[in-house]
């Protein structure tokens, strides 16, 4: 499944988890959620050989956000929702399990949480039920549910993938303003290099379970290392006519189950060498940053590994 | 360019019981004109709800539109009795929006591919096997598929069957619905490289529906932008995209996030969504969104919460429904 994934957050940043479906990024997630020692610091060796079945990961995974300050928002706010419940109810019972609040405080807290979020028209909405709320309403309304625990790291699963454009902007303003506002750190799961580009600090590319390079978000897409970074790069619709026809990447993502020898990348990539096919590269620190959490890092044997020294 | 398909005063409405007694109605195409050319590939774009789909089925008449016309290479679709539809339909193709739904998940791809060339009896019986492995071919699969079910594909596979199922009749229109909405960016590339191929190859004439304008500018030579069941502006794609003139086409286009880091811009310029069409807001439907109908004072012109803007052209062959376009020197003319 997830093979030896090691990255860092800093704190109050804006990383971005990126690949196809398929490459192991929501289970990383879970894992952080389920495994990680302490939020806003998330340091994962996380090795999830034995995992086998996601559902239950996710079921314990999910009981155990309590008292562990991360939270996480999904793609479809409906699973994290329950439909016979109004909005205040919700809000209100995370309340009171999470930070023990009286009834006035609840009221006054929730209200204050949709507000939070930008919810329009937030004491009403407290009525309401999910089925009565519209696609951006519900996405808000989970991440007000995700905030009543007051975390300090949110995980966010493709947020906005199911969302129109005009309503997918907002939430993703939403994201960048609670960051700002409450210091809030934000790991969001997504395969949209657009939203990458327009609001992360940095970024990890995965590739069949696997870091395959790490970056602060301007030299990923000024210098990108790694031969399927570039082939995701060069995927991506440009507007403004830069360039004639997006490429797109040939093949598809492994399965677990029967990975390729070698680099797990070599049946797709474009720049294959001899020992690709016979050894699995490292992922190296390249260029001037000198260590893999602040600096750029590559699992490819064309990338040339940096000094540390930026002369 | 003389017009392949025309439809013209398209309406088609929903209506049930409602929970309480007395019917409920919404108008989910409400007055839509459109032309598309002989080879053309107009992309016809809006967010959920707008009623792309809905207008899809009606031009194929897949779905009966309460009033209007459509008119195909000459021919009154809406006229036609249901043999002489059948006869036609073969000439009319649509590849459905889910995939995976649109595929029977008990049937083996090779026979799902076999069925509308069975069904119109475009090949004998022994040439079906072939063509079933030619169109294959052609969508770019492996032959060895069709001994596979729908759900031993990926995503993008699925869409091919879809496709190659689609022109096994030999369409001179196709009509796609959200084909590469659900794939990744890199199987959407390759699916839209694959159109454009066949769209050449087999000079198809394409309607190709998307809810994002970043999957047309590819494809497109002309879009045509939908809100609560009408056009609210047309043209060529490269000139809608340079410069649009409808208020939520601008907003569609400020949303699509720009793939650069050095040119972050705001995405969100348009506040809330697009409203049910059970109660679609009087005048401009777009008028509780728009920002330049917001006057200074917080209120909203007049004209926008009366009057509902016809789709009128601009100049060349660009045309908006807006009581205030972009880009005008002066508001539109009181009709
Ligand atoms: N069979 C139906 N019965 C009732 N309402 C429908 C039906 N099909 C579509 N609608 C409604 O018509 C409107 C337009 O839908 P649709 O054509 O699917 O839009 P789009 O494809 O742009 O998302 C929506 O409000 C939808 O709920
Ligand atoms: S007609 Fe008025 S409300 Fe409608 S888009 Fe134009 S300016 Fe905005
Ligand atoms: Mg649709």
């Amino acid at each position: 499944m997830l093979r030896q994934v090691s990255f860092a957050v800093q704190r109050g940043e804006l990383m971005a988890l990126v690949g196809e479906s398929g490459c192991g990024k929501t289970l990383t997630a879970l894992a952080i959620l389920g495994l990680a020692p302490r939020a806003a610091n998330v340091r994962g060796d996380i090795s999830l050989a034995g995992v086998g079945d996601l559902q239950a990961l996710g079921e314990r995974a999910r009981r155990r956000i309590r008292g562990r300050r991360v939270a996480m928002i999904f793609q479809e706010p409906m699973s994290a929702l329950n439909p016979v419940l109004s909005l205040g109810r919700q809000i209100g019972e995370n309340l009171r399990r999470e930070r023990r609040l009286s009834r006035r405080e609840v009221r006054r807290e929730s209200r204050r949480l949709l507000e939070l979020v930008a919810m329009p028209d937030a004491d009403r909405r407290l009525r309401c039920y999910p089925h009565q709320l519209s696609g951006g309403q519900l996405q808000r309304a989970m991440i007000a549910m995700a905030l009543a625990s007051e975390p300090e790291l949110l995980l966010a699963d493709e947020p906005t993938t199911a969302l129109d454009v005009t309503v997918q902007a907002q939430v993703i303003e939403l994201l960048l303003s609670l960051r700002r506002r409450l210091g809030l750190t934000v790991l969001l799961i997504t395969h949209d290099l657009g939203v990458v580009a327009q609001s992360c600090d940095r970024v990890v590319v995965m590739y069949a379970g696997q870091v395959v390079e790490e970056a602060p978000v301007g030299e990923l897409f000024e210098q990108p290392a790694h031969p399927y970074t570039r082939a995701l790069l060069a995927s991506v619709p440009r507007l403004d006519g830069s360039r004639s026809k997006a490429e797109g990447i040939a093949g598809r993502v492994p399965v677990p189950g029967d990975l390729p020898s070698g680099c797990v990348f070599h049946p797709r990539c474009d720049s294959v060498i001899e020992s690709c096919r016979a050894s699995a590269p490292e992922l190296v620190v390249i260029g001037s940053g000198n260590d893999t959490e602040n600096g750029h890092s590559s699992r490819c044997f064309l990338s040339k590994p940096g000094a540390g020294d930026p002369g | 360019m003389s017009a392949l398909l025309e439809a013209r005063g398209l309406r088609k409405s929903f209506s049930w019981r409602g929970q309480w007694g007395g019917e409920r109605r919404l108008w989910a195409v409400d007055g839509v004109d459109l032309e598309v050319g002989r080879g053309e590939c107009l992309a016809l774009v809006g967010e959920s709800g707008s009623g792309k789909t809905t207008l899809g089925r009606c031009l194929l008449r897949l779905l009966e539109p309460d009033a209007g016309t459509v008119r195909f290479a000459g021919t009154d679709l809406l006229a036609l009795s249901d043999r002489d539809l059948r006869r036609r339909r073969t000439e009319l193709q649509m590849v459905f929006q889910d995939s995976a739904g649109a595929l029977d998940p008990r049937l083996r791809v090779g026979a799902q591919i076999a069925e509308p060339i069975r069904i119109h009896r475009l090949a004998p019986g022994a040439d079906v096997e072939p063509r079933v492995a030619a169109l294959l071919e052609t969508v770019g699969l492996a032959r060895s598929l069709a001994e596979r079910y729908p759900h031993q594909l990926s995503g993008g596979q699925r869409q091919r069957v879809g496709i190659a199922r689609a022109l096994a009749t030999e369409p001179r229109l196709l009509i796609l619905d959200e084909p590469v909405s659900a794939l990744d960016v890199s199987v959407r590339a390759q699916l839209l490289g694959l159109l454009q191929e066949l769209r050449s190859r087999l000079q198809l004439t394409m309607i190709f529906i998307a809810h994002d304008l970043a999957m047309v500018e590819q494809i497109a030579d002309r879009v045509a932008v939908m809100y609560l069941g009408r056009l609210i502006e047309m043209g060529p794609s490269r000139e809608v995209f340079a410069a649009p003139r409808h208020p939520y086409t601008a907003s569609l286009l400020a949303a699509v996030p720009v793939p650069d880091p050095k040119r972050r811009s705001r995405l969100a310029t348009t506040p809330g969504e697009i409203p049910s069409p059970l109660a679609p807001p009087a005048g401009c439907a777009f008028h509780p969104r728009c920002t330049v109908a917001r006057q200074e004072d917080g209120a909203i012109q007049r004209r926008c919460r009366e009057q509902v803007p016809e789709l009128r052209t601009l100049e060349g062959d660009r045309r908006t429904a807006c009581h205030y376009p972009r880009g005008a020197k002066e508001p539109a003319k009181l009709a």
